[in-house]
């Protein structure tokens, strides 16, 4: 197992470099020239625009300024923002609690009702109840989680007293803050592994090895969660995988409809400004950790899976 | 290939589904022969009314008829969204048919170049792109097109890599014909029922993820709009008018679940007996464009 873990992490690394290097000459390409950018438009004397260029290692060729933005990167250094002046690091760190949060709690939320409905869908298959929730499933896959988001809003202006935008300042209400956003990210997740949970439950229901523990006299709630889901649980990992970096690109969007201060407001923050330290930083931390997800999934596999570490 | 019963794909919920489908591409083609009122007039003594008879859907916050709006909206909405698909198309596929048939170093060096694309999660390649060739609904077709090529390119290897062994491939090629002619003309015509299965889906997925960036202001620029960029106006106004938010949103909805109902008859017509689960590659496709 631990061979098979160190083998699937040497693979990450390559392209981990290559996407930086991927990221870095995008955001080069850009036709705004950085030092206006850090000037703030204004005229400067070409002392100053030279002062600039040495701080931020423009007077380098490409190359040798990738190289001083990767090495600063793996020791934790992203960089200094052009608008803010000051180290996206801590910009970062500041703003991670609410996207870490918002992702973590979604995919909570998403697995486990959608699991429960599915298996639901699968166990009372073609009844009323699993063709309305199938009906529903399809509107939530369809729905942009925007107008989720801001239907929620709608809903919540009903209720008085409900506060869920903005900053935070103690653990209470940071998970006020939390929840309702997270519930409208992770309609899109639920409808999608309840989909995959069902088509997976069912097949495994109508398997050999169901039937002989039906005969043996076995308990149906344990044929369902001990026997058939064991089985059915692999396609639901996949998708769940996959929902996760769809998570990550939807909490930009749910963040920006809450106005919660996250990464996703920072980054949307930096492509309008042409922010560009922002931007390189906070895409590439977002890939890695859509990366490391990869990997824990796949370890995930092998563990549920012995046959997979063989391959 | 296998003849198969056309007329059994035409059960009753496809034909409602394609009849529905029918109707937003008529009016989108005939937008201005449908729309009631031109979608820029302003009219400043009407703004902000409900639904009533001479508005439908009512009226923005400058008076705009927001039916009208929607009708032309859904142009450049299903416009964008099908170009998304054909660069993905036409990028994708010659590059899983090459990639599937000659294996080896050239089939590596493809999916390694994929597998950075892979790596970025959604959206968040059309984000960058976006953020450095400038916003406009141009580079944002193009950077959603990019993001699609991968996956048309693995459903086209995987379903190469299937054909390239059987008889006819064999055939083909003791008689001579170059690899172009097979590729193009003979394992091709195999793939493509299932790859027309995805791309009913990608289109679903584009007009999502096409929306999405119209919303952060992405896509279209003012003073055009289409269903994502109506949202992003209506936004501000969501507690007094919700209608502004939900006319396009349903729309969205609607056209959305639409493509998505006619990418599952289309398999299920394919694959009757076998249809238990969507392949991995279809799912893949769907998480990706969802949750925006």
């Amino acid at each position: 197992m631990g061979r098979y873990i160190l083998k699937r992490f040497l693979q990450i690394i390559p392209i981990f470099f290559l996407v930086s290097i991927v990221i870095f000459a995008i955001v080069r390409m850009s036709p705004t020239d950085p030092v206006t950018v850090i000037l703030g438009g204004k005229k400067a004397t070409e002392v100053a625009i030279s002062a600039v260029k040495v701080k931020f290692h423009f007077d380098k060729p490409v190359a040798v300024q990738y190289l001083l933005w990767m090495k600063g990167v793996l020791t934790g250094d992203f960089g200094i923002s052009y608008k803010y002046q000051q180290g996206v690091t801590a910009m970062i760190v500041g703003r991670l609690p609410i996207t870490a949060g918002l992702i973590a709690f979604s995919s909570l939320i998403g697995i486990l009702v959608a699991i429960f409905a599915g298996i639901l869908c699968a166990v009372k298959k073609n009844t009323l109840a699993d063709r309305t929730l199938s009906i529903v499933m399809i509107i939530l896959v369809s729905c942009p989680v925007f107008l989720t988001s801001m239907l929620m809003i709608l809903a919540m202006s009903h209720i008085s007293g409900a506060v869920f935008t903005g900053t935070y300042t103690n653990a209470r209400e940071y998970l006020q803050r939390l929840l309702v956003p997270s519930l409208a990210l992770s309609f899109s997740m639920i409808a999608l592994i309840a989909r995959v949970t069902r088509t997976s439950m069912i097949k495994e229901l109508k398997s050999n090895y169901v039937e002989t523990a039906i005969a043996k006299g076995i308990s149906g709630r344990r044929i369902i969660f001990h026997h058939a889901f064991k089985n059915a649980v692999i396609p639901v990992i996949t998708v769940g995988s996959i929902q996760i970096g769809a998570m990550i690109v939807g909490s930009v969007l749910v963040e920006n409809v809450f106005a919660l201060p996250g990464l996703g407001s920072l980054l949307i923050n930096g492509i309008n400004t042409s922010d560009y330290p922002i931007v390189q930083g906070i895409t590439l931390l977002l890939v890695g950790v859509f990366l490391l997800i990869n990997l824990l999934v796949d370890v995930l596999y092998a563990a549920i899976d012995p046959r997979i570490r063989y391959e | 290939m296998k003849q198969k019963n056309v007329g059994r794909f035409f059960t009753a919920p496809v034909i409602i589904t394609l009849a529905l489908l029918a109707l937003v591409i008529l009016a989108s083609i005939f937008a201005p022969l449908v729309a009631p009122y031109n979608p820029e007039a302003l009219d400043m003594a009407a703004k902000l009314q409900m639904p009533t008879a001479a508005h439908l859907l009512g009226t923005d916050n400058v008076g705009r008829d927001i039916l009208s709006r929607l009708i032309f909206g859904s142009r450049i909405t299903l416009l964008s969204a099908l170009a998304v698909v054909v660069i993905s198309v036409i990028i994708g596929i010659p590059l899983g048919l090459v990639s599937g048939y000659y294996g080896g170093r050239l089939d590596n060096l493809i999916m390694r170049v994929e597998d950075v694309v892979l790596a970025f999660p959604a959206l968040l390649l059309a984000f960058l792109f976006v953020a450095s060739f400038g916003k406009s609904i141009t580079s944002a077709i193009i950077a959603l097109g990019i993001v699609y090529v991968p996956m048309i390119s693995r459903l086209t290897r995987s379903l190469t890599l299937m054909e390239r062994g059987k008889p006819y491939v064999e055939s083909a090629r003791s008689i001579g014909f170059s690899d172009r002619r097979i590729l193009f003309r003979h394992i091709l015509p195999n793939c493509v029922s299932t790859i027309t299965t995805q791309l009913t889906l990608d289109i679903g997925s584009a007009i999502l993820d096409l929306a999405a960036l119209s919303f952060l202001g992405m896509g279209v620029q003012p003073p055009t709009s289409d269903w994502g960029a109506m949202l992003e106006e209506g936004h501000a106004y969501i507690q007094s008018d919700p209608m502004l938010c939900i006319a396009p949103g349903c729309a969205i909805i609607l056209t959305v679940v639409l493509f998505n109902l006619l990418s599952d008859n289309i398999q299920m017509y394919l694959d009757p007996f076998q249809r238990k689960l969507p392949p991995f590659k279809k799912l893949k496709k769907m998480a990706g464009g969802l949750v925006e």
